[in-house]
């Protein structure tokens, strides 16, 4: 993660917005992706996945592994085309579920970036000493040996946490180069393998038994070698730099999957049928080498210079896989420290370098600590349980977003099937995770001690001191109610020319429910995406007067509170302030104009279909009482509250309410005295207050707008339809509300959402 | 040929058939988005929908 680029500078009276200048193609970020997937899974893998899970159990493994993957690799580039920031996963889960969840994913990311630095550390040690070794420069074995590779991983972990002090990275090119270099050099040895099938077909009997432990082990294995998999994160972080991030951002993330998963199985099968004459059964031989089986395996192969070719390729593609993720966990926990999520050690910056030496620091003492002293398989399954959990948490915020923010974000990507993929995902990540426990105890030790020890410290320490941030609704002015009554309205008001009818016909509510009510007045104050959240008091103007308005006439009549918040968009505004308020109803003006591309406008459509409470719009009601009250009537699930809205707008002296049926011909008719039989008694209003009237029509649109011009106020229930159905065909409801020239109220009853997944989606 | 490798080369076409298919689909989807200067999630599903009307 990187620290956000985009900084302004006070020039005078002049703010001048930098940004970093966007020079990484396609080529450039795919390359990112591939290089950190292939900086050590296959290495270890292959080799530790054939003693577990035999010859077609490797193969397996990183295919099934690629598919899952690429689910994750869908859902990390439709976020990352709707938001091309640096940030990555911690960017997602902040817009997504907020601050304490976005926490958890930089406090994750921290450590399973700094773990993967651990494992290409070993990475490198294993197959560097093991090439002296076969040299005879070293000659050492057993504890001796073991003690040599981790003081060179901890030697090698140590130089590239000073190269990251020095602050020197490695450009786009050059990364890119080395890693093109890599992988054409795992595909040349792949190449050899079918070659040699092809020349030696008894060479595919390696395959058997193909499964000998048992199809069991996949799993566990899959979920070993998953770590092979995590280069999405870093493409995520390069959004500020890449050109047209929106296109080539979701291309790399799944191109860079589309590679790795043939370049994998492709080395696998050529470690498998490279093997001849050992004495024993190839896979077994390949597991007893452990996590050098691949680097024995090549050599095999390729007896001439495959020894070398391997030692050259695992040098290159863990030191700069190394070197990245030291950097990017560096850049997390240095983001964390910056927005008081962690103590403001952690962004401190060196004097001289300019580069977050503190962060380097704790990140630099994760990293060499699990060198020294995990086992590899512990460091490995460490680090894939990590990015398991970090890629979970992406699955649902790819869901939570389309849910909730769709109509906000700008989407270069969008992807296939729909929820099934992030779905997929999550459950089968779930399983692999769980599955680890038969890899390495250890790491379910220590995975969910981290997650257990960030949770702990967000509740003690980073809730209460971090800093809001630009997608968060902040509070601008707030007077609230202390505590909730039985009945509390949230009345949205923005425009000061229509607060006090709004607040008029809020009052009639208070009435209606006598002393049990209170009145919460919100003003959402949009700010432009360009604007800082720091200047939004600007537009604060005409809000504050509408409130004022409001005041006016609600002040004389009791208690009530008012609350000015600023966003980023009215309607998730509006939609959260009625949830986090608990209110029982919203009230909202509505000018009565469609816009293109909705049915009742930008804000009204999203509120009434999420929020979470009643709601009533308002359009065009300025009388204190109305005489002749219609209400249609078609047996939908907001009838009784336009019912029981009626009953408070109308005069109870001389006022009617006229419940409405209209049916088609031949359809047989809905009884509506029976509705108004059962439903009076439930909203405490006399019977007699109620008509029913009945019409047998052909064309119900038409009638109803006829019989509508009789009456002083309409009150329409809305459509029960979805959004995108409302899109391919508008309902009466809608229609008939656009085109009613006179008061008009219309009502949403809500909606019980009993699933607490559902909810919290 | 064994059971076990039947399935496993099932698993294995399965496994790789669904990523080439994910990558050439996400492609397509990519482009058309590009190409026709959409953004909102509406704006692409109703034109997804119009399509296979078409």
């Amino acid at each position: 993660m990187k620290e956000n680029p985009e900084t302004d500078i006070e020039a005078g009276s002049h703010r001048i917005s930098t940004e970093l200048s966007r020079n990484l193609t396609l080529l450039h970020v795919t390359m990112m992706g591939v290089g950190m997937m292939i900086g050590a899974g296959v290495f270890l893998g292959v080799g530790n996945a054939i003693k577990v899970a035999g010859p077609g159990g490797v193969i397996l493994t990183f295919s099934l592994n690629a598919l899952i993957a690429m689910f994750t690799a869908m859902s990390y580039a439709e976020l990352s085309s709707a938001i091309p920031k640096a940030g990555g996963a911690y960017n997602f889960a902040r817009i997504g579920f907020g601050r304490g969840t976005s926490f958890l994913a930089g406090w994750m990311e921290w450590f399973a970036s700094s773990v993967a630095g651990s494992l290409y550390a070993v990475t490198f040690a294993l197959y560097f000493v093991n090439y002296l070794s076969q040299l005879g420069v070293i000659t050492a074995d057993g504890i001796q040996l073991l003690l040599i590779e981790k003081t060179v991983a901890v030697l090698i972990a140590s130089l590239f946490i000073y190269i990251n002090f020095r602050g020197v990275s490695e450009t786009g090119n050059l990364g890119a180069f080395f890693t093109l270099g890599q992988t054409a050099t795992l595909l040349f040895i792949a190449g050899v393998g079918v070659y040699t099938v092809i020349t030696d077909p008894v060479r595919l009997e390696n395959f058997k038994p193909f499964m000998p432990n048992g199809w069991d082990k996949l799993l566990i294995t899959m979920g070993f070698t998953y770590v092979a998999f995590e280069g999405f994160e870093v493409i995520a972080q390069a959004g500020d730099e890449t050109i047209d991030p929106r296109r080539n951002l979701p291309k790399a993330m799944i191109y860079s999957i589309f590679i790795v998963v043939f370049t994998y199985v492709g080395v696998a099968f050529a470690a498998i049928v490279g093997v001849k004459d050992v004495g024993m059964a190839p896979w077994q031989w390949i597991g007893g080498f452990e996590a050098k089986g691949f680097g024995e395996a090549v050599s095999q192969l390729i007896p001439s210079y495959g020894n070398i070719l391997v030692t050259i390729t695992v040098i290159f593609a863990s030191t700069s896989a190394l070197n990245a993720t030291v950097f990017s966990a560096t850049r997390a926990s240095y983001a964390l420290g910056r927005d008081h999520m962690l103590p403001p050690v952690f962004s401190k910056l060196h004097a001289k370098r300019r580069t977050p030496h503190m962060a380097l620091f704790f990140t630099g003492t994760i990293v060499i600590l699990t060198a020294a002293f995990l086992p590899t398989i512990d460091v490995a399954s460490s680090a894939s349980m990590m990015f398991l959990f970090l890629f979970f948490l992406v699955n649902l915020c790819v869901i939570r977003i389309r849910r909730n923010m769709r109509d906000e974000m700008n989407y270069g990507f969008v992807m296939p099937l729909f929820p099934i993929p992030p779905l997929c995902g999550i459950l089968i990540q779930a399983l692999l995770a769980a599955w680890l426990i038969h890899m390495s105890w250890i790491a379910w030790i220590v995975g969910p001690a981290w997650i257990a020890s960030g949770i702990i410290i967000y509740y003690f320490y980073s809730r209460h001191k971090a800093t809001r941030t630009e997608d968060e609704i902040v509070v601008l002015k707030e007077a609230p109610i202390p505590e909730k009554k039985d009945y509390r309205i949230l009345m949205s008001i923005a425009n000061p020319a229509n607060a006090v009818s709004l607040a008029m016909n809020c009052y009639k509510f208070c009435e209606a429910k006598k002393d049990k009510t209170e009145i919460e007045v919100i003003n959402m104050v949009p700010v432009p995406p360009q604007v800082p959240l720091s200047e939004a008091s600007k537009y604060s103007q005409a809000g504050e007067e509408a409130i004022g308005e409001a005041m006016l006439y609600l002040g004389s009549r009791g208690k009530f509170g008012s609350t000015m918040r600023y966003c980023r968009s009215i309607a998730r505004g509006i939609v959260s302030a009625a949830s986090e308020r608990q209110a029982d109803l919203l009230i909202m003006g509505w000018h009565g104009q469609g816009k293109e591309g909705f049915t009742l406008g930008s804000n009204v459509d999203p509120i009434l279909e999420r929020a979470t409470c009643d709601v009533a719009l308002f359009k065009d009601c300025n009388q204190k009482q109305y005489l002749n009250i219609l209400v249609p009537y078609a047996g939908g699930p907001n009838a009784t509250l336009a019912m029981e809205v009626a009953s408070i707008m109308v005069d109870h002296n001389s006022g009617r309410v006229v419940v409405f049926n209209i049916t088609p011909p031949g359809q047989p008719t809905q009884d509506v005295d029976a509705f108004i039989d059962e439903t009076a008694p439930k909203i405490n209003t006399p019977r007699s207050l109620f008509e029913a009237k009945y019409a047998i029509a052909h064309q119900r649109f038409i009638t109803l707008l006829e019989e509508a011009k009789d009456y002083d106020l309409v009150v329409i229930g809305a459509t029960g339809e979805s959004f995108l159905k409302q899109q391919l065909r508008r309902s009466l409801p809608e229609t008939f509300a656009l085109h009613h020239k006179k008061a008009l109220v219309m009502v949403k009853a809500k909606r019980q959402i009993k699933s607490f997944i559902k909810r919290w989606i | 040929m064994t059971l076990n490798i039947i399935i496993g080369i099932i698993l294995l076409t399965a496994s790789l058939g669904g990523v080439v298919i994910f990558t050439l689909w996400s492609r397509h989807i990519i482009e058309v988005i590009y190409s026709a200067s959409q953004g909102t999630l509406k704006e692409i599903q109703e034109n997804t929908i119009n399509e296979r009307k078409s």
